[in-house]
């Protein structure tokens, strides 16, 4: 993906465009809101991760100079600013997603991926795969090794999230955000709980596991 | 505003009872004063037609018959548009003279016979009396009467006057009432509206009218005072956020991604990487309680009451014992859910939040309870209001320490074994309180029970006090 990082913080600019770098990303940084409505405007990204408190202009007027000029770019933001009020502000401009300074990068490059992944999700015909795994979206029809799966719909909303993520790192707390629509972090393993009910039914009864932990953050669906 | 708001309340019953006392009392006197004049009206023509036979009884005796019949059709005795009349018969009873038109002269004579002298003539508005009185003459008989007719006139035309004067009077009253009444409740109703406002987030919004100054006007200027002050604190709320973001949150980051890079290098000692893996748990902790400071401040502002939707609280709770019920039963808990059948009034709020503050209840349930305990979730409405119950059998909460719990870092588990900040219930009560909703905490014999209430009229005050019930507040 193409990325541009708008930060005013060059740790934090270092520290994250690295990281994405190496995840296989070319990302661009500038430091000053003002250049960065420019460059975006000027140029083609796929995603903008954006600070909210940045000199030139602030944050959320990013946004919405980049959303009113008609670019059809995906907007993260990157900010300390994580109360509720900002959470809002910060999606009421048009930010895809939202962050929270101080993060852990494996958080941020796993958004970064969702929704780099996004734009295909339309296609209702889609059959998505992961090893002999196979999930008709129109039909919620799953099978494995043409052997049908029954799940529940919760499940499967679930494994859908997983396989539209095929390879990648989807966080517990994107999971609550996109099968149940709750955004905080759970103090209980709740989500590890659904998880292990789905892997009785897709995994248990086959030899090789598609799901797999990944340690501290989330889980990922992959033919190993 | 309309008429009936006008209408409504203890004021208005007050003007209304006012002026019909003021009604009544001036028609008691009214009706006095008639009675009084109706027994002067009856002295005054008796006396009058008294007056006058005595002093024709005596031209009579002096001149005689003729000259007094001559005297009397002169005109000299009786004035035009007057009551009184005169006939005169002679010695066989033969009419002389009669002076009235109105009063035949058989009737007239026919009069004396009746108690008093007096009769009753026509009916309704035309009812009168006459009045009759007679002395024998020289040479036959003389009768004087008078009817009451034009004193009675005059006394309906001075009870029309007064009618009239009466009710311009109650009725310019009723006006003046009116106006100062209007103008009383719509600067009640721009006050409430303000406030109303400012609840709901529109922070900027004052009360505001012109002129007169009266006691609602410096009422609302006291409420304005108030509400600047208010606002500030909200803001320097919000500067308070912005100011931890940059001066505290900034380093944190970097300290963080510092302690990330060491963490996912080549480290030879283990020991030394779990110290750095325990090092960074500690900063993302530290962050989650100034965020959950930060947002009991903003949620406490009740800046985000506009963004409020139509919730409904039943699939809300389905949908929390959904994602909620397999991981009780992986922990070995029991759960008994209570959910009407009916559909359930929903509440103006936000789902989310509303969905974070039965999360925690629920987590902290199965969080502190041990294997066997059983977890009953309910939800009930009545026409006070709609109450979610989550209601454990475990070790609960000593009632003496229930008042704690509402106290931000307040924690029962000494140890702080168990995950938590101590602000989970603060945060709920500020959630709720944004919803104007209430959260009680009970022995639940044994265990802990938590009753969510939203009422069905958030206005509803306690009695007599005026003031509405908070969570965690005992009044």
């Amino acid at each position: 993906m193409r990325i541009l990082m708008i930060e005013d913080d060059c740790e934090t600019a270092a520290f994250v465009s690295n990281g994405l770098r190496q995840a296989g990303h070319a990302v661009d940084v500038v430091s000053d809101g003002k250049d960065g409505v420019l460059l975006g405007i000027q140029e083609d990204y796929d995603l903008v991760i954006l600070d909210r408190m940045i000199p030139g202009l602030d944050g959320l007027s990013v946004a919405r100079t980049l959303r009113s000029s008609g670019r059809n770019v995906t907007i993260l933001f990157l900010t300390a600013l994580g109360g509720i009020n900002d959470r809002v502000q910060g999606l009421d401009v048009g930010g895809d997603d939202y962050v929270v300074k101080p993060f852990a990068f494996s958080e941020l490059l796993a958004r970064v991926n969702a929704l780099g992944r996004r734009a295909p999700f339309k296609c209702e015909r889609e059959k998505l795969t992961a090893g002999d795994l196979e999930m008709d979206i129109a039909n919620r029809v799953v099978t494995r090794g043409n052997q049908p799966i029954n799940l529940l719909p919760r499940e499967s909303m679930l494994l859908e999230v997983l396989l539209r993520n095929k390879g990648r790192v989807v966080l517990r707390t994107m999971i609550l955000e996109r099968v149940w629509g709750f955004r905080f972090e759970p103090k209980t393993s709740v989500v590890e709980t659904h998880i292990s009910r789905l892997r009785a039914k897709v995994d248990k009864p086959f030899k090789a596991p598609l799901i797999h932990t990944v340690r501290g953050s989330g889980y990922s669906i992959y033919d190993s | 505003m309309t008429a009936n708001d006008c209408t409504r309340g203890p004021q208005f019953k007050y003007s209304a009872g006012l002026a019909l006392l003021v009604v009544a009392a001036s028609s008691l006197v009214f009706y006095c004063t008639a009675l009084d004049s109706q027994a002067s009206i009856e002295h005054q023509i008796l006396t009058r037609i008294n007056q006058l036979r005595d002093s024709l009884v005596a031209y009579d005796t002096r001149l005689g018959i003729r000259p007094l019949v001559e005297l009397v059709q002169g005109g000299a005795i009786l004035q035009a548009r007057d009551d009184v009349f005169i006939s005169i018969a002679d010695a066989r009873g033969q009419p002389l003279l009669h002076t009235s038109n109105d009063i035949p002269k058989s009737e007239a004579w026919e009069a004396l016979k009746a108690p008093k002298g007096t009769v009753s003539r026509g009916s309704g508005l035309e009812a009168h009396r006459v009045f009759v009185t007679s002395a024998p003459l020289s040479e036959g008989k003389l009768l004087v009467g008078q009817s009451d007719r034009q004193l009675l006139e005059a006394r309906q035309s001075l009870f029309i006057r007064f009618a009239l004067l009466n009710g311009a009077a109650v009725a310019t009253l009723s006006l003046l009432d009116l106006f100062f009444r209007r103008r009383a409740h719509a600067r009640l109703v721009a006050m409430k509206a303000t406030l109303a406002a400012f609840n709901a987030g529109a922070t900027d919004r004052r009360v505001s009218f012109s002129e007169p100054i009266d006691c609602y006007y410096e009422l609302a200027y006291a409420i304005n005072e108030t509400l600047d002050r208010t606002q500030v604190l909200i803001q320097n709320l919000n500067y308070t956020s912005s100011d931890v973001a940059h001066n505290l949150k900034k380093p944190l980051t970097r300290l963080r991604q510092r302690l990330e890079v060491m963490y996912d290098g080549d480290l030879p000692d283990a020991d030394f990487k779990c110290k750095i893996g325990e090092a960074i748990e500690e900063i993302d902790s530290l962050a989650t309680k100034f965020e959950a400071l930060l947002n009991i401040g903003q949620l406490q502002s009740g800046d985000h009451r506009s963004r409020f939707v139509d919730v409904d609280l039943k699939s809300l709770v389905t949908q929390v014992i959904e994602l909620y019920e397999p991981m009780i039963i992986d922990s070995w808990q029991k759960l008994e859910v209570s959910i009407p059948t009916e559909p359930v009034r929903t509440v103006r709020g936000d789902r989310e939040l509303l969905m974070e503050m039965l999360v925690n209840f629920i987590e902290n349930a199965i969080l502190h309870c041990p294997p066997g305990t059983k977890i009953r979730i309910a939800l009930a409405q009545s026409t006070a209001g709609i109450t979610i119950t989550i209601a454990d059998d475990g070790p609960g909460i000593p009632p003496s320490e229930i008042e704690n719990v509402f106290r931000r870092f307040y924690r029962l588990d000494a140890s702080r074994t168990k995950p938590g900040h101590g602000l989970g219930v603060p945060c709920s009560v500020a959630i709720a309180e944004l919803h104007r909703a209430r959260i009680e905490l009970s022995d639940n014999k044994p265990g802990l029970k938590v009753e969510i209430y939203f009422p069905a009229n958030s206005r509803k005050k306690l009695p007599k006090l005026g003031l509405r019930p908070r969570s965690g507040l005992r009044v």
